[in-house]
């Protein structure tokens, strides 16, 4: 389909959000036709600038990913400090955000797409990604009915920096974090590399922007996971074959009520939503050339995409909720679940390779 | 006498129909089940709406999020 029948369906659906929903979520809607079509035209992949500095050396876009950390974290602390009602993406260090965030960077570089990743490439049309998709949502909501299972295996209060320290301390100390990472890639990747591309910098800085509005406007931390197993939910509900009365998680008042309602009320949903379809307009533009996959490829690939999923609720989140928003909104969950991932990663690369993806 | 390899053809490429045909049916899926969760759930009540912009409203979110434990 062509960009402007495109825009004009995309518009449509904006007016319909304004007039029957809420104009709140018109707007999450938009912001997320920017996260998506950022993404996508950026192809800010925080999978493959990890993959390209541990196989290539390439530190480009690991430096554009430290870029948006340090840049949202310098619009979001201030604005946490100032009004008490927006919250920071505090997860509770734990067991499972351990054990999770170490399979997520493993499984997010067979299925070549974290949790942004899964849903802009999918919005462009990429076959696996498509699959995965609701695999991803059916782990998601897995992880989420056996939360309390795995978070009575340890786990302390969630700690955030921003009301421990203040704002001030609290972003210093999150842009000497990233320094260190920095320096960590510089002595990884050698003397001689280039750091900055020209479409890695541009992604950052709209992407810091967007999750600065999102803040703004739901209150809450850009999040792609909870989306996800909301939908799985849903339908298991309605199936019945899921009680959510009896269920740690879904009994909590909070999401109880969520389940009730259309899901385009739902924050986490419309900005998902929203990153499709602005992945899907840039995509019109695009040659649809893919890489074929061999059937056991497609067998792996899925797998992971349900890994992926279940592990990225016990993680607390993905690349986006617990890294981007953990770390720029000042939680400590954040930190720990970056190098786990890294870990994970690690591994990852050499099952990729191993597969032949 | 030619040795023989153990190297598996390589996978066919997804032609353009068939990519084509993926998408959709992708997309008719996922407008498929907003469709069904607009119809089966309650009726949006539009004199309770959230604050347009959280910040500076006073309310705190409703929204869930994926680092949320509860």
């Amino acid at each position: 389909m062509k960009r402007f029948p495109l825009a004009a369906l995309i518009a449509a659906f904006f007016i319909f959000l304004l007039w029957t929903v809420s104009v709140r979520q018109a707007l999450l809607f938009g912001v997320g036709i920017g996260l998506g079509a950022t993404l996508a035209g950026a192809r800010f992949g925080f999978t493959t600038g990890w993959r390209q500095l541990i196989e290539n050396r390439d530190p480009k876009g690991v430096t554009g990913q430290v870029l948006l950390l340090g840049l949202a974290a310098l619009l979001a602390m201030p604005l946490l400090a100032a009004y008490p009602e927006l919250t920071a993406a505090l997860g509770p260090p734990s067991i499972s955000l351990l054990l999770g965030a170490f399979v997520f960077g493993l499984t997010m570089q067979i299925a070549d797409g974290c949790g942004s990743g899964t849903l802009y490439k999918a919005g462009l049309g990429i076959p696996l990604n498509m699959g995965i998709l609701p695999l991803f949502a059916l782990g998601s909501f897995l992880g989420s009915v056996h939360l309390g299972d795995w978070l009575s295996l340890g786990q302390i209060e969630p700690v955030g920096l921003v009301d421990l320290w203040g704002a001030e301390k609290a972003l210093a100390a999150t842009l000497v974090g990233l320094a260190v990472a920095l320096l960590a890639v510089r002595w990884w990747v050698g003397s001689g590399k280039a750091w900055l591309d020209r479409r890695w910098v541009w992604g950052a800085v709209i992407l810091a922007l967007l999750a600065t509005l999102n803040l703004l406007i739901a209150g809450q931390p850009w999040g792609v996971v909870y989306g996800f197993g909301l939908w799985a939910a849903k339908a298991a509900h309605a199936a019945q074959v899921f009680d959510p009365t009896g269920n740690m998680f879904w009994s909590q008042e909070g999401n109880a009520q969520i389940l009730t309602q259309t899901v385009l009320l739902d924050v986490t949903s419309i900005t998902n939503i929203g990153i499709l379809a602005g992945a899907l307009w840039i995509s019109a533009n695009a040659s649809g050339a893919t890489k074929p996959l061999t059937k056991q490829q497609w067998l792996i690939g899925l797998g992971a995409g349900f890994l992926l999923g279940y592990s990225s609720r016990l993680a607390f989140g993905c690349n986006v909720g617990a890294m981007l928003s953990g770390v720029s909104t000042g939680s400590l969950h954040g930190w720990i679940w970056i190098p786990l991932a890294f870990a994970g990663t690690l591994v990852g690369v050499r099952v990729r390779r191993h597969f032949r993806f | 006498m030619t040795a023989q390899t153990n190297t598996p053809l390589p996978p066919e490429p997804v032609n353009r129909s068939t990519l084509t045909a993926l998408k959709v049916l992708f997309w008719v899926a996922l407008i498929g089940f907003l469709s069904w969760d607009w119809v089966v759930s309650p009726t949006i009540d539009l004199r309770n709406e959230p604050p347009v912009i959280a910040a500076g409203s006073g309310q705190a979110p409703t929204g869930g999020h994926c680092s949320m434990a509860k």
